[in-house]
């Protein structure tokens, strides 16, 4: 344990200092995904959540939403920057939480639909390379718990709205 | 007395940043997000409070240095990263300093406590 604190906090101190050599490289490198994801955004910007296969009655609070993503430029190290997008499913799932419908919890199937028309509609900036900044220089252990695996989602969806 | 160049690379107290972690937590709070980042905000607070310790400096004048060169290092900043970061989590457990604190964060974590 006194290990993993030691991981946690050096890579936080590190990464806040590097932010500023390292994210404007990914940004360069990944600038043609991040404009081929602008692209699809415009493209499917009509697309609502029941197109994507969603039948419920979850009302997302785009604002929250909205609100949360306007906080990812301020954010330096990997792990605020996965916070923010962690944030967002969070949102997504204690929507589909309150829905009415009588489930244990929220899957996969529910979250994607509404993650993807979230995405769409918000157009996060420099999305792609912030998701790569994240898988590049996060614990990797940290991307691997019950966190982890709501970012995850993140990185399916967009995966789905650019290879679509 | 804080060594001019550990606080230039953790901050002053008042603005370094776990206190900003501490006001954007409220905000996490709102959203609902689990207790899972506030354990690590509070590891990371901790963290730099040790990292204020004089047995630290000669861990501080390390990661300067370091931070210094890697601007130059334009060919495989990860592996850099990477292996710097590795060997800093080894030199910090080997001074022992940060310890006892993690032991305390596992009860206070189990009694579900927040810093």
């Amino acid at each position: 344990m006194e290990r993993g604190a030691n991981r946690i906090g050096m890579e936080y101190l590190l990464m806040n200092q590097l932010h500023d050599s390292v994210f404007p490289t990914i940004l360069g490198e990944f600038a043609e995904q991040e404009e081929h994801l602008r692209r699809k955004t415009v493209m499917y910007s009509w697309v609502l959540p029941e197109h994507l296969g969603y039948a419920g009655a979850a009302e997302v609070d785009f604002d929250a939403i909205t609100r949360e993503l306007s906080s990812l430029p301020q954010t330096r190290t990997p792990r605020d920057k996965m916070v923010v997008l962690v944030n967002v499913c969070r949102i997504i799932v204690s929507a589909l939480q309150s829905d009415g419908a009588e489930r244990q919890s929220a899957t996969a199937d529910d979250i994607l639909p509404l993650l993807i028309a979230v995405i769409i509609r918000s157009r996060p900036v420099n999305l792609v390379s912030t998701v790569k900044y994240i898988q590049m220089y996060r614990e990797p252990e940290q991307l691997t718990d019950s966190t982890g695996y709501l970012f995850t989602h993140v990185v399916h969806c967009l995966a789905a709205v650019t290879l679509s | 007395m804080i060594p001019e160049d550990a606080e230039t690379l953790l901050g002053t107290p008042d603005e370094s940043e776990s206190a900003k972690d501490g006001k954007r937590k409220v905000t996490r709070e709102q959203e609902g997000e689990e207790a899972s980042h506030d354990t690590a905000e509070f590891y990371y607070a901790r963290f730099i409070e040790r990292m204020r310790h004089q047995s630290a400096r000669p861990l501080i004048a390390r990661i300067r240095a370091f931070l210094r060169a890697f601007p130059a290092r334009n060919t495989a900043p990860l592996e850099a990263y990477k292996a710097f970061h590795c060997e800093m989590v080894e030199k910090a457990s080997a001074l022992g300093i940060f310890k006892d604190e993690s032991r305390r964060v596992i009860s206070e974590g189990s009694n579900g406590a927040r810093s």
